[in-house]
């Protein structure tokens, strides 16, 4: 097993400049979240923020706190709509830390595993490879191998032809772009 | 520096044609050239970020660095998502070199500018453009809807009445048109989920849908094709009947209207809901 050397608290401090420890819990980040409503995200973003503060603040109870920051359903449901970065009165980047929940979670596979997140999942991994290996997204095919992913074969089976008569979705693929300098980078920068 | 960089996309390359379509058009007739960046690649969308830091960095420095080459030193990405990606990346570059090493480029590649729609609009060409009107848009209503990514976050757009932008609304006015004041206009649609979970686009789009209808507007205009999708294709399965769905309109194609040129151009024949009756108001 890797071990954890870095803390998540740690991990937002580096990636977006702003700290999770300055977060005064006053909620309006949760109270303008459009995915913090019943039947989708199960704790706040706010609440997000206390965890990862208790994740510093007490080094005995760190692991646990980070768990319930990974294993959480909200950072997967959060549409990354930027609205508790603008609003945060402390300047807390919170869309950037759910970015580092999502990647980290699945560094340490250590993600919530409901249905829905796992198609999420499944949707930006898709989607992902696609970019890197052929430069440029396809939609049919995106569809498609989403579909193969999660077997959502029917979910909006009428709007594929629908769209196919309006000229929206085109049968074959249009060109292609180079990514070998793209993939080259993102190796050199796993490997410091 | 002759012409402007063009940096589609891949929604402007499928199903959103019809917002390349009217925004070429409408730069041809504002004498603009644009000159798409060769070999372009994907921005990384939603997808990149949320799972690969790494990746949605070198994604996006890659087109910038395409751009550099072919002699640009600014890019007009028209939609939303990628404007933004773009964006955040040039920003990251600023305080991070190890991106452009990575890439074998030289430093300075944050010095490209991606520009959106309404930075273009509104900065360089609004007089070219104004000069231009022959079919004012009189006594149309129009919903201007912003979305997240045009306006958010605004240490990366620079916009600055962030909650309430007017960039767009001054469009729609110079066009003859009337800008409703409604409360959803920065409001997510949720269109990230558009295919994995389908219950946010439906709950965000029914309350953007019924903040515009409560106000009289006869239009959505919107910047982004990912909005597009969800309000134009799905606001049957928001159960809104037909006669009381809106039409939702590009910005370039208002003004490409606006400018005299046929709705075949401009591409405003390939919407689920139709677009006729909304122009047809305005003829009388
Ligand atoms: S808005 Fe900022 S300070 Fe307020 S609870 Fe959210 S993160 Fe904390
Ligand atoms: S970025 Fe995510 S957490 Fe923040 S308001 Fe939007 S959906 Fe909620």
């Amino acid at each position: 097993m890797t071990t954890v050397s870095q803390t998540l608290a740690n991990l937002v401090h580096q990636r977006t400049g702003t700290r999770p420890l300055d977060c005064y819990q006053c909620g309006r980040c949760a109270a303008g979240c459009p995915q913090n409503v019943p039947g989708e995200m199960d704790i706040s973003p706010t609440r997000i923020m206390r965890l990862l503060q208790g994740e510093t603040a007490f080094p005995e109870k760190a692991v646990e706190y980070a768990r319930q920051a990974l294993t959480a359903e909200t950072p997967w449901l959060c549409a990354g709509c930027q609205a508790c970065t603008t609003r945060c009165p402390q300047g807390v980047d919170i869309a950037g830390a759910m970015d580092v929940l999502r990647q980290e979670g699945l560094k340490r596979r250590m993600t919530a595993t409901t249905k829905r997140v796992r198609d999420i999942q499944a949707l930006h991994r898709t989607f992902l490879n696609s970019a890197l290996r052929h430069g440029r997204i396809h939609e049919l095919f995106l569809v498609i191998g989403y579909k193969l992913r999660t077997g959502h074969l029917f979910q909006d089976a009428a709007l594929g032809p629908a769209m196919m008569a309006k000229g929206k979705l085109h049968l074959l693929p249009g060109k292609s772009a180079d990514t070998s300098r793209v993939k080259t980078a993102v190796e050199r920068l796993k490997t410091p | 520096m002759s012409g402007l960089g063009y940096y589609p996309g891949c929604s402007l390359s499928g199903s959103a044609s019809e917002y390349d379509r009217s925004l070429r058009a409408v730069a041809g007739q504002l004498g603009v050239e644009l000159r798409e960046i060769p070999e372009w690649v994907c921005c990384g969308a939603t997808s990149a970020h949320a799972i690969d830091h790494n990746a949605a960095l070198c994604l996006a420095a890659d087109t910038l660095a395409k751009a550099r080459r072919a002699g640009l030193t600014e890019v007009l990405a028209p939609c939303a998502m990628c404007y933004q990606r773009l964006a955040v990346v040039a920003h990251e570059l600023k305080q991070n070199p190890g991106i452009a090493t990575a890439l074998d480029e030289a430093p300075g590649l944050e010095n490209i500018k991606p520009l959106s729609v309404l930075a273009w609009l509104n900065n360089g060409v609004s007089d070219a453009l104004q000069a231009k009107v022959t079919r004012s848009l009189t006594g149309l209503k129009v919903a201007c809807y912003y979305g997240c990514l045009l306006v958010r976050p605004p240490k990366i757009t620079g916009i600055q009445q962030v909650e309430a932008p007017r960039q767009m609304e001054q469009l729609v006015t110079l066009l003859g048109g009337q800008p409703v004041r409604w409360s959803m206009a920065t409001e997510c649609c949720g269109a990230s989920f558009a295919l994995s979970q389908k219950s946010t686009v439906l709950r965000q789009g029914r309350q953007i849908y019924d903040a515009a209808r409560k106000v009289g507007a006869d239009v959505f205009c919107l910047a982004c094709p990912m909005c597009h999708a969800n309000l134009d294709m799905r606001q049957g399965e928001m159960g809104i009947p037909a006669e009381a769905q809106l039409p939702v309109i590009y910005l370039t194609q208002l003004i490409g209207w606006a400018m005299g040129l046929d709705a075949t151009t401009l591409g405003l024949d390939k919407h689920f809901v139709p677009t006729a009756g909304a122009f047809a108001k305005e003829k009388s």
